[in-house]
């Protein structure tokens, strides 16, 4: 069984797609990473992610819409759901809160804390598998000092 | 936010300092400021103002993702004069850039 976390990471920067693959590291995470609403949800129903990080101001369809037809159509509380949103409007993650997240990253971000941070969130719903995750995190840290 | 914006030192170039494992995706991350500026450049041309504002709200994001702080803070100000179709203001802050772009020198550490 693959033991892997599978994110699902939803942004339209081109940069930040990038740098997300190369801080996200794939010892611990299976990624798919797509720039739009729709794709997003594509990828959502074919390939059922453990985790979304979802950017809210994105093409065709916004990140808050995606995250609507996850928990209010598809009735799905056991996805993580982290929204990704810049400085000055984090009054959009908050209404993103009421819907229903486990947390938010702020961009610009901090890379280094990054995968920590996904993990702490994603412990609201599976705090096993997060701490499991967490030690192989700790392994690599370890492994590159 | 502009204040953060360094001044080039007294060779002319912007000296910015970012860590050695970034080095392989950062001239990749150059490029594509490089094509924002040509981006909003013919969405000036056209009256694209959303485009240029998308533009500048990328560049926000990405910039100090990426230890370029002076790229998140041009772009912040793109996307600003987009929202209210600035367009003398838009061509400034992209001659910013541009200059800024052709300017920077980075040291992995």
């Amino acid at each position: 069984m693959n033991d892997k976390l599978k994110i699902l990471i939803v942004e339209d920067d081109k940069s930040l797609l990038i740098l997300y693959d190369m801080i996200i590291p794939d010892t611990v995470f299976e990624k798919q990473l797509v720039r739009d609403g729709v794709a997003a949800m594509e990828a959502y129903y074919s390939w059922h992610p453990d985790i979304i990080l979802l950017d809210i101001f994105l093409p065709k369809m916004t990140g808050h819409t995606v995250l609507k037809e996850i928990r209010e159509e598809m009735k799905d509380r056991s996805t993580a759901i982290i929204m990704s949103t810049s400085i000055d409007a984090e009054d959009d993650a908050i209404d993103c809160a009421k819907i229903g997240i486990q947390g938010y990253i702020v961009k610009p971000f901090d890379r280094k804390r990054l995968a920590d941070m996904i993990l702490d969130y994603y412990s609201q719903v599976d705090a096993e598998r997060a701490e499991a995750a967490r030690a192989q995190l700790s392994k690599r840290k370890e492994g590159r000092k | 936010m502009r204040g953060r914006l360094k001044m080039p030192d007294e060779t002319g170039r912007n000296i910015v300092r970012i860590d050695a494992d970034m080095e392989e995706i950062v001239p990749r991350f150059l490029e594509i400021r490089a094509e924002d500026v040509n981006a909003i450049l013919k969405a000036l041309g056209e009256g694209d103002y959303e485009t240029i504002r998308r533009r500048g709200h990328s560049m926000k994001g990405a910039g100090a993702s990426y230890g370029f702080a002076a790229v998140t803070d041009i772009g912040s100000s793109i996307e600003n004069a987009a929202k209210i179709g600035a367009s003398e203001e838009i061509r400034r802050l992209i001659n910013e850039l541009s200059a800024y772009l052709e300017r920077v020198e980075v040291i992995y550490e």
